[in-house]
């Protein structure tokens, strides 16, 4: 690049920066400016949908619908990404890393594992939900094709597998709204039948239910994307 | 400020130590081998530590578990990328000098593939 | 708390004017994953965990390894193509 753009590039980039530090505090905090919405939502969220996390209140109660169109969005991608790459002949690391970092990453990726169930279960009471365990449980996928090579992931993970995980979370999640239909009124309601104390794992209604749906879609289509990236297409022999 | 707190901030004080010395080892180390060198020991100190600081500072049970949980990760993963990237580099022969004395490395290369 | 704020901002128009200004590709992707990282630290100084975990998970996680990948896939083609014509 010339010097004319470098400069350019300076200034446009501080620019942004002083945009997003005004922007960021000019967010109202706890204590000003109190409209009608966030008067409503800090006082009656906890009773109204169970869930002590009021962005998972929000984001799969109130706005259900948009994370709806949220995944349809990543199933289109999805779809799409597969169409164009899957035919390409390309060539794949396959045998993976050395002993040391296999053995130790198969001590570790159990509790991977157990950290993005812990995520997407708690959802609606901690920071997370199902698209954030969603994606770590795609890392596992990633984590198998990098460091055991794409066989091991194409054996113990096939694309069969998460082809039913991505369709199948998806049905799901249009079959939880249409029960929403049946047993509610709306689109998506909040079925209330997992209604124990407020706090405890199996409160909130639906929440729970929508976050698993979501983060097994979430990861599996994560892991596709990644998996026809590295498609397996030449012998072994080639390679050494 | 009770004998706690200052236990806590010895922990991150140290921590913060290693960090700076970590720091001016990846500046100051002149190839990849002796700068992973100095990231890998220092810096899993440096986790470590301040892992073990913040869990004084805390001091809450499950809390502390949890963040002593970061830190064993720490102690696991940190060793484990620089074994990763010297045997990447030594494998692609970055910054190897065409004559060595001592080369003991290259016949357990491909011991573990079969 | 407010110097921290202004520090953490400085460093990432900072990462991301070197993640643009590098010929090589690796280093450009190394830089991004430290200005995920930078931008979670903001997220998370901001009362945002919700948004600081889903952009260290993705920013920093998932960008990198799919990044590494389909470069490392791009070199790879080249040299297997060239083999393949001789």
């Amino acid at each position: 690049m010339s010097k004319a753009k470098h400069i350019f590039v300076v200034i446009v980039l501080s620019l942004l920066g002083i945009t997003m530090v005004i922007n960021l505090n000019k967010i109202p905090g706890n204590t000003d400016q109190i409209n009608f919405i966030y008067s409503h939502i800090t006082n009656n969220a906890v009773l109204e949908t169970g869930s002590l996390n009021f962005v998972t209140a929000i984001l799969y109660d109130y706005r259900a619908y948009d994370s709806l169109g949220e995944s349809t969005i990543i199933f289109g991608a999805v779809s799409g990404i597969v169409l164009l790459l899957s035919r390409k002949t390309l060539p794949v690391s396959s045998h993976g890393l050395s002993f040391i970092v296999k053995r130790t990453f198969g001590m570790l990726t159990p509790f991977i594992f157990l950290f993005s169930l812990y995520i997407i279960s708690h959802g609606h009471l901690s920071p997370g939900g199902g698209f954030q365990g969603g994606v770590i449980l795609g890392a596992i996928s990633i984590i198998f094709s990098i460091v055991y090579g794409s066989e091991f992931d194409f054996k113990r993970y096939s694309p069969t597998t998460k082809t039913l995980l991505e369709t199948g979370g998806a049905l799901l999640f249009i079959g939880l709204g249409l029960a929403g239909i049946i047993f509610g009124g709306y689109f998506l309601e909040n079925l209330r039948f997992l209604n124990t104390e407020i706090g405890s794992l199996l409160s909130a209604g639906s929440i729970p239910l929508i976050n698993t749906v979501i983060g097994f879609k979430i990861g599996a289509g994560l892991a596709i994307i990644f998996y026809s990236m590295i498609q397996k297409t030449f012998k072994e022999e080639d390679k050494l | 400020m009770g004998i706690r707190l200052i236990i806590a901030y010895i922990f991150m004080g140290g921590a913060i130590f290693f960090a700076i010395v970590t720091t001016i080892g990846l500046i100051r180390f002149p190839d990849v081998y002796t700068r992973i060198h100095a990231s890998a020991v220092v810096l899993t100190i440096s986790a470590v530590m301040l892992s073990f600081g913040v869990a004084i500072y805390v001091w809450e049970f499950y809390l502390s578990i949890k963040i002593m949980f970061v830190g064993l990760i720490f102690l696991i993963t940190n060793p484990l990328a620089t074994h990763a990237i010297a045997r990447a580099s030594y494998r692609r022969k970055i910054a190897c000098p065409e004559v060595r004395s001592v080369d003991d490395y290259s016949k357990y290369l491909g011991r573990d593939r079969e | 708390m407010i110097i921290l704020k202004y520090l953490l901002v400085i460093f990432l128009v900072t990462t991301a004017y070197l993640a643009i200004s590098f010929k090589e590709e690796l280093v450009s992707i190394i830089f991004l994953s430290i200005f995920s990282i930078i931008l979670t630290t903001l997220y998370l100084i901001h009362n945002a965990p919700d948004v600081a975990l889903a952009e260290a998970v993705i920013g920093a996680g998932l960008n990198t390894a799919i990044f590494m990948t389909v470069i490392s896939q791009v070199r790879e083609g080249k040299k297997s193509m060239f083999r393949e014509d001789d």
